[in-house]
């Protein structure tokens, strides 16, 4: 219980600090409706139906503003130096990458909802009859994503290169997400049964578990002075 | 003594290596006979599959390595990852090159958007990060362990590139020997 008691504990620290600043969150809510705005001039709405493109639209915006918001998951502890004296803690290091993901987890699914609102409203879209199965692929896609995340921008905060790294590490590692991911969705969007989709959930939710135990095991070897 | 004796060993393998690629050269261009359907052009077959076995087994390699080095922190392990990362990455590259040359005519065109194809591409982006990961840290111990991670990460990538091909239709052809 004391490992969850860490977790929860780093988990609420993170939350604590992003509702009181709002600086990641105001970032990638802005980032969400301006990259609306420009997908709307990107597609000739004459040739293509918006329903069509949105999928693939809504998941590379949660992957861009993923990156946005989780490079910056250590900004604040490496300023001052602070993060030595996290690590000075006796807490395990794994705990803290877990608390570091659920926070993160928590922050984008946040905006990832704000994504799905503001595209239906942009482009007049419809999920489907199957919102338990779509919010089980978008949980699962965010799950996998975020733990990378999470591991690399521990890593790039390291760097000289900082969060500019971000993309060329994780976009390899991120295109099996997003295939299972957009896949799953558009499926669902066009009103396909749930049995068309199960293979794609299976996927994601193995993506998910590898990248977090990856990342709780890693982790430790990317923060240790 | 020690050092001469790899010396000598790293030369007669060098040797070695030169004549056998020397030996097959000449199979691939004059033994082989000419495919009937694919004509001259599926000689690269003989370059690019194999360059792709390397690149994968290489890939195997680095993060094997690389595990055991963030385990066991011997210097031996980093330089081996290293080694088989720098030779994965030049035989993913010649993979990249002859494989569009291959495409070109047997498919008519030069890129596909296929799942093997891109996640091949992404096997070398993965290398290059190994490459700038390692480059990127002040300290270079730390630069090793990142590194490390990221050979170990970047491994999860190779069986889903057999997987994707099950997974989606493709028109790479399917696989015949692995």
């Amino acid at each position: 219980m004391d490992y969850l008691r860490v977790i929860w504990t780093v988990a609420r620290k993170d939350l604590l600090i992003e509702m009181r600043t709002r600086e990641r969150v105001a970032a990638m809510g802005s980032f969400v409706v301006l990259v609306g705005v420009l997908f709307n001039y990107s597609i000739d709405t004459a040739i293509v139906r918006p329903q069509e493109m949105a999928p693939g639209i809504i998941w590379m915006t949660i992957i861009f503003a993923g990156l946005l918001g989780m490079g910056r998951t250590f900004h604040l502890e490496e300023e001052d130096g602070a993060f030595s004296g996290v690590l000075q803690t006796p807490i395990p290091l794994d705990a803290l990458y877990l608390g570091k993901t659920a926070a993160n987890l928590v922050i984008l699914s946040l905006v990832t909802v704000a994504i799905f609102v503001v595209f239906s409203v942009f482009f007049g879209l419809s999920f489907g009859s199957h919102p338990v199965v779509l919010a089980a692929v978008v949980f699962l896609a965010l799950l996998g994503f975020v733990g990378l995340s999470t591991l690399f921008s521990a890593m790039s905060a390291r760097t000289t290169m900082g969060e500019s790294l971000l993309p060329v590490l994780e976009f390899p590692l991120l295109i099996h997400m997003v295939i299972f991911a957009v896949k799953a969705t558009s499926r669902l969007f066009a009103g396909r049964p749930v049995s068309e989709v199960t293979g794609s959930v299976r996927m994601l939710g193995a993506f998910a578990i590898i990248s977090v135990a990856a990342g709780a095991v890693l982790f430790r070897h990317v923060v240790e002075e | 003594m020690a050092q001469n004796k790899l010396r000598q060993t790293g030369v007669a393998l060098a040797v070695l290596g030169t004549l056998g690629a020397m030996l097959v050269l000449w199979m691939v261009f004059f033994w082989v006979p000419t495919e009937r359907t694919m004509g001259i052009a599926q000689r690269i077959f003989y370059v690019h599959v194999p360059s792709a076995w390397i690149a994968f087994f290489a890939f195997g390699i680095v993060a094997l390595c690389s595990g055991v080095y963030l385990w066991l922190k011997d210097e031996r392990l980093d330089m081996a990852a290293l080694a088989a990362a720098e030779g994965g990455m030049v035989f993913c590259t010649i993979m990249i090159l002859t494989g569009p040359l291959w495409a070109r005519v047997s498919w008519g065109t030069w890129w596909t958007w296929e799942p093997r194809l891109v996640l091949t591409l992404l096997l070398w982006f993965i290398y290059f990060s190994y490459f700038l990961v390692r480059n990127a840290t002040v300290n270079p111990e730390q630069g090793k362990r990142f590194a490390a991670v990221v050979g170990i990460v970047g491994v999860l990538d190779i069986p889903l590139i057999h997987i994707s091909v099950s997974w989606m239709r493709s028109l790479h052809p399917e696989p015949v020997v692995l």
